[in-house]
C-alpha cells in the first residue's frame, strides 16, 4: 500500500509530466520583472550610503566621498530633463561597457587610459591575511583620484577587474562596490578593494565558464566616471525616496495593477513615483508620451561627463589551476569498511534540521550506520537524505559519507532522532 | 550573462513544469499556480543570494511557493487576479482553470484548509521535518503537528495510504558548507 509520500509524489510528478507535454514555460515577463527589481534594489542600496539630504548646497569632504545635496527645490529649479519611461536605462548608467560585455575583447580595444581629463587610477596588490593558493584569494587596492576643475557631483565607479591573457580578457572579477555619487573637487579620492577569489565563493568569472588555468596573466582595473542630466535627475529623485519605474512592458499609474502590486509587495525601499506623483512636485508626467519631465537646480549640472579609466596592468602568476565556482560532481559511490579509519574522509559534525547550505546536491551518499549490518546505500535527491528506517541504524549516530568531488569524500555525523 | 540569470534560465527551461505542478498541488488551479510560481521566482532571484546549483535554486523557489501560498492576503490577491484573467480569457477555460478532480490526491488536498495543505505538501512531498515545516511557514511546531495529525488521518482514510516511514532531513550546521 502506498504512503502519503508516494501518493503525493505520483500526483505531482504526473501533473508535471502533463505540463511538460503542454510545453508550459515560465512567462517572459518574469525575467523582466526580476531584472527590474534587481535594478531597483541596486538603486536602493547602492548609493545611499554616501548621500544625505538637507537643503542648501554641496559640501565635498576629501577622502570620504560624502556629499550633501539639495533635494531639488522646485522653486529654484530651472534645469529640466525629459525622461523616456518606455526606454528607461539602468540606473546609474555609466559610460563604459558593462563587465560582461568585455569578455574576449582585446584590452587595447576597450578604450580608456590610466589618466583622463583630471581623473587617474592607480592600483596595487593589497594582501590582507594569508593567501589560500588553491582558491587564489588576493585583493587589489584601486584608487581613483580627481585633480581637475571643481564640478558638481557625478558618479564615480572605482571599477571591476579584468584578467587578461595574450592581450584579451579571459576572466572578470565581480564589482565589489556600487558607484559613488560625489562632488568632484581637486584632490578627491575614492578607494575600493577588488577581491580576486576562486573556489566555491568565487568572485572571478571565467569568460568560457571554466576554471582559471595555471599561467601568467595581467590584471587591469576598469573605472568610470560620468553624469548626464537624466542620471542627475534620477539621483535627486532617489534622494527624495522615490524612483521612476520602467513602462516598457507595464503601465505604472495610480490604481494600476503594477502600482497595486508594488504597494502590497514592495521591491525597493523607495516608492515608485508614477504611483504617488504627489511625492515629487518637480516632476510632471505625460502619460500619452510615456515621459517624465524632471526639474532641478541648474547649478547641480555642468554638462555631461563620460570618462573611462583603465589601470596599468598588474602581474598575476598562478602556480596551479584554480577552480571557479561549484562543479557538478560525477555520480559514483564510495564504500568504506565499517569500523576502519579513512584519512581521506574529513568528519564534521552537523546538526539535523539545522540551517546552513546544502549537503552534496547530486552526490550519491553512503549511509553507514553504527552497526555492521546497518549499512545502506541511498541516492540523494537534491539536498535531501532519506533514512529508510531509524531502526536500521541502531546506534546513536549515523555517518553519512558523500563522494564525487575530485577533492575527495566528505563525511558528516548526526544523531539519530 | 550574470550567474543568477544562467541558473534562472536553466530552472525556467528544465524545471518549470515541476514547479508548476508543485504549486498546483497547493492551489488546485493551474492559472493561480502560474502566478504563484512567477511570484516565487521573482522573490528568489530578485534578491542577491548565493545560489550554488539548480537544485539549490529549486529548493528556494519551492520554499517561496509554500510561504507565499499561506500568506492569506497574497493568496487572496492571487486568486482574485486569476479569476479576473479567467473571466477575461474564456476562450481557453480548460487551460486557465484546472481543478483536476480526476486526481484523487489533488481532490483530497483541496478539502484541507490552505495552511494544513501546505503542511502536508512540505512534510510528505518535500520530506521536511515538523520543525522545518514550522520554520518555513512561520507557524508554531505544535500547530504543524496538529495540522499534520488531522490531515494525515483524513487523507489516509480518503486515499487508503499507509503510515509513512520515518525520515530525517540533514543539513550542515550553520556557517559550514561543503565544497559541492
Amino acid at each position: 500500500m502506498p504512503t502519503l509520500h508516494d501518493l503525493l509524489a505520483a500526483s505531482i510528478d504526473e501533473r508535471a509530466l502533463r505540463y511538460a507535454i503542454d510545453d508550459s514555460g515560465a512567462r517572459p515577463e518574469t525575467l523582466r520583472h526580476i531584472r527590474r527589481v534587481r535594478r531597483r534594489n541596486s538603486i536602493a542600496t547602492g548609493t545611499t550610503s554616501a548621500i544625505a539630504v538637507t537643503s542648501g548646497f554641496f559640501v565635498a569632504a576629501h577622502g570620504d566621498n560624502s556629499v550633501v545635496s539639495p533635494a531639488g527645490d522646485p522653486a529654484d529649479a530651472t534645469g529640466e530633463v525629459v525622461i523616456d519611461l518606455t526606454d528607461l536605462a539602468p540606473f546609474p548608467s555609466l559610460p563604459g561597457p558593462a563587465p560582461d560585455a568585455v569578455c574576449g575583447v582585446p584590452i587595447a580595444d576597450i578604450g580608456g587610459a590610466p589618466e583622463v581629463d583630471g581623473f587617474a587610477i592607480t592600483t596595487g596588490w593589497h594582501q590582507d591575511g594569508a593567501i589560500d593558493p588553491e582558491v587564489l584569494s588576493m585583493q587589489i587596492r584601486s584608487a581613483v583620484t580627481y585633480d581637475g576643475e571643481p564640478r558638481p557631483p557625478a558618479f564615480v565607479d572605482t571599477g571591476y577587474a579584468v584578467i587578461v591573457a595574450d592581450g584579451a580578457v579571459v576572466a572578470l572579477v565581480e564589482p565589489s562596490s556600487s558607484p559613488h555619487f560625489a562632488r568632484l573637487d581637486s584632490g578627491s579620492e575614492w578607494v575600493d578593494y577588488v577581491t580576486l577569489r576562486g573556489g566555491a565563493d568565487n568572485t572571478i568569472l571565467a569568460c568560457d565558464g571554466g576554471d582559471l588555468a595555471a599561467g601568467d596573466y595581467e590584471v587591469y582595473v576598469i573605472a568610470q566616471a560620468g553624469i548626464t542630466n537624466e542620471t542627475l535627475a534620477r539621483q535627486l529623485l532617489a534622494e527624495q525616496g522615490v524612483v521612476l519605474a520602467s513602462e516598457s512592458d507595464e503601465e505604472w499609474a495610480p490604481g494600476s495593477q503594477a502600482c497595486d502590486r508594488e504597494a502590497r509587495y514592495p521591491t525597493t525601499g523607495r516608492r515608485v513615483l508614477q504611483c504617488q506623483p504627489e511625492l515629487a512636485p518637480n516632476v510632471t508626467f505625460d502619460r500619452a508620451a510615456g515621459t517624465a519631465t524632471v526639474t532641478y537646480a541648474p547649478e547641480l549640472y555642468a554638462g555631461a561627463l563620460s570618462v573611462q579609466l583603465v589601470s596599468e596592468p598588474l602581474t598575476l602568476r598562478i602556480a596551479g589551476d584554480v577552480e571557479l565556482g561549484i562543479r557538478d560532481t560525477e555520480p559514483g559511490t564510495r564504500d568504506i569498511e565499517f569500523g576502519t579509519g579513512d584519512t581521506d574522509v574529513s568528519i564534521r559534525e552537523i546538526e539535523p534540521n539545522g540551517g546552513g547550505d546544502d549537503l552534496a546536491p547530486d552526490a550519491p551518499v553512503v549511509i553507514v550506520c553504527d552497526a555492521p549490518d546497518g549499512r545502506t546505500f541511498v541516492d540523494v535527491p537534491g539536498d535531501m537524505v532519506r533514512i529508510e528506517s531509524s531502526d536500521a541504524c541502531g546506534g546513536a549516530h549515523v555517518t553519512i559519507i558523500t563522494d564525487g568531488s575530485e577533492d575527495g569524500a566528505h563525511g558528516f555525523t548526526l544523531p539519530v532522532p | 550573462m550574470a550567474k543568477w540569470q544562467g541558473l534562472y534560465d536553466e530552472l525556467a527551461s528544465t524545471r518549470y513544469p515541476a514547479l508548476l505542478a508543485y504549486a498546483a498541488a497547493l492551489t488546485g488551479q493551474r492559472a493561480t499556480a502560474e502566478d504563484l510560481v512567477q511570484e516565487a521566482l521573482v522573490r528568489t532571484f530578485s534578491t542577491p543570494r548565493r545560489i550554488h546549483s539548480l537544485q539549490h535554486a529549486e529548493y528556494y523557489v519551492r520554499r517561496a511557493i509554500a510561504t507565499l501560498f499561506i500568506d492569506d492576503k497574497r493568496r487572496d490577491a492571487l486568486f482574485q487576479r486569476t479569476q479576473a484573467r479567467i473571466t477575461a480569457n474564456e476562450a481557453e477555460p480548460a487551460k486557465a482553470v484546472e481543478v483536476d478532480e480526476r486526481d484523487a490526491v489533488t481532490a483530497a488536498l483541496l478539502t484541507l484548509p490552505p495552511r494544513m495543505r501546505a503542511c502536508v505538501v512540505l512534510r510528505y512531498y518535500d520530506d521536511y521535518t515538523v520543525q522545518q515545516v514550522a520554520e518555513t511557514l512561520g507557524i508554531a511546531s505544535g500547530s504543524v503537528k496538529r495540522y499534520l495529525h488531522e490531515a494525515s488521518a483524513l487523507l489516509r482514510a480518503t486515499l487508503g495510504a499507509e503510515e509513512d516511514k520515518q525520515t530525517v532531513r540533514v543539513e550542515p550546521a550553520a556557517g559550514r558548507r561543503g565544497r559541492y
